[in-house]
């Protein structure tokens, strides 16, 4: 399937609707193995990237629940593809960049 | 949500928490999507999920170590010139536009460029130094999905940090945009006068309805770019202390989960120094800790309209409207990244490289005139040390 955009009107998949292969019965943990980060809430300064830290200081039981939380949302949410997506340039002596 | 395809999976962001996810390959194929054409190449430039938008120049608080040198005569682009920058950022799928200065609040039409984002697919929020905030400007930023007020301590501290006592305004505004429901944070410049006000400082903005602080390095731009930022930046003492007086505020502040504590991106190289955290950098990527994201998932664009590698950085010579079209190809951008890519010692073998990303450039490049090693990093004063011994 080709990347596209329903930003400007097409028609939104909804995971759990047949397209999605989120689990059924809800099971999160089955998904949650392919969420690589997790960023929490609206940084809002205007001057630097910030990042959540109080997450790196609590029990992994309350960690794991915060990515529980966000497979939840992943499973419910409807999806919109941002009209941005389409194949980069690609400069010359590019190595692959992850997350 | 908004998905957004990169060569490794995609970038997700939520909308009924707020949240931003990486998902691999196999996570959005779960989605029911596939990334075509962006997972068929191996390599590539992403644009910024985030971008520092300066709506305005102007700014009458004169705050000494002011980033931007924002002046009261300070340029102000029209409503439409902002509009076409939004354009360009919608197109880019950047993921957040944060609206700073110069002082925000002195435009009157932030519900209508809030609104304006919003509808490019972004998130807005916003940072203002409360100054003046009356209910009425309160107002107009009901659609921000929030606004960080600049609180750098109460009274003698914050003077110390900016150079007059703004804290009464700053508590006010954090009040009454509490109170109208806007959610609020602050943004505590850390210098090495106002580190050992920390707790109090913070504490202090949770009671009056904060619901975030975000702990920001003191860097050498703008004003703050003199012999004078040797003597206000953190003493390597208190770098050192970073990561145990995040745990402290941690346990102190954030155990019921209503209120959050951040750090910005130059401040990430100094947990260096904490060996839990250094000896599992897996647990900082999968929090989504970002360090110096400058000319990657992180850009600026300047009040008079081009784009930088952050806020802190010397503009590049590319347009904000050709940010779409031109981010991986700019050269001055690439420089950035191609630093990053492969770092000087004791970046190249750091555990924390993968997040960190070489520390804050613009630091560096301050202190040591060029790209390099972050030298107020812990871990590359103890390599300059040892090499030196």
């Amino acid at each position: 399937m080709s990347p596209r955009s329903d930003c400007d009107g097409d028609v939104a998949h909804h995971p759990g609707d047949g397209t999605s292969a989120t689990p059924p019965d809800g099971d999160s943990s089955r998904s949650s193995e392919h969420v690589l980060r997790v960023r929490l809430g609206h940084g809002a300064n205007c001057s630097s990237i910030g990042s959540v830290v109080d997450t790196l200081f609590v029990t992994a039981t309350v960690g794991a629940a915060v990515f529980a939380a966000v497979v939840a949302a992943l499973a419910k949410e409807p999806v919109r593809v941002s009209s941005a997506t389409r194949a980069p340039p690609e400069p010359k002596n590019r190595r692959e960049r992850s997350p | 949500m908004i998905v957004r395809f990169e060569t490794w999976g995609a970038w997700v962001k939520l909308e009924s928490t707020a949240a931003i996810v990486a998902l691999d390959r196999e996570g959005v194929r779960a989605l029911g999507l596939d990334g075509g054409d962006a997972w068929s190449h191996s390599a590539g430039v992403s644009s910024p999920l985030e971008v520092h938008l300066a709506v305005t120049a102007r700014c009458g608080a004169g705050c000494k170590g002011c980033y931007l040198d924002a002046r009261p005569d300070g340029i102000e682009p029209s409503r439409d010139v902002i509009e076409r920058r939004l354009d360009a950022l919608g197109d880019a799928g950047v993921f957040t536009v944060a609206f700073g200065g110069g002082e925000p609040t002195t435009r009157d039409d932030l519900d209508v460029l809030a609104a304006a984002a919003i509808a490019r697919g972004m998130t807005p929020v916003l940072t203002t130094s409360g100054l003046g905030l009356t209910d009425a400007r309160v107002e107009k930023l009901r659609a921000f999905a929030q606004v960080n007020v600049s609180y750098d301590g109460s009274g003698e501290t914050y003077s110390r940090v900016r150079g007059f006592d703004g804290s009464g305004a700053a508590e006010r505004a954090i009040e009454r945009l509490a109170a109208a429901g806007v959610p609020v944070g602050v943004n505590v410049v850390l210098t090495r006068d106002s580190f050992g006000k920390l707790a109090e400082t913070v504490t202090r903005a949770r009671s009056l309805g904060a619901r975030e602080a975000q702990l920001l390095r003191y860097k050498p731009a703008g004003r703050a770019a003199s012999l004078d930022y040797f003597v206000r930046r953190l003493s390597p003492d208190q770098a050192r202390a970073l990561a145990p007086t995040l745990r402290a505020l941690t346990h102190a502040l954030c155990s019921d989960g209503d209120f959050h504590v951040r750090i910005d991106c130059a401040l990430v190289p100094l947990l260096s120094a904490d060996d839990a955290l250094a000896s599992d950098p897996a647990l900082l990527v999968r929090f989504g800790v970002m360090g110096c994201e400058a000319a990657s998932g992180l850009a600026a664009v300047t009040a008079d309209g081009v784009v930088a590698p952050c806020s802190f950085a010397r503009a590049t010579d590319l347009a904000g409207t050709d940010l779409a079209r031109d981010y991986a190809v700019d050269p001055e951008l690439a420089r950035w990244r191609t630093y990053v890519d492969a770092p000087a010692e004791p970046c190249a073998s750091c555990s924390l490289r993968p997040v960190c990303k070489g520390g804050c450039k613009v630091v560096a490049s301050f202190v040591s005139g060029a790209l390099g090693p972050d030298p107020e990093c812990p871990r590359v004063i103890d390599f300059r040390k040892g090499r030196a011994a």
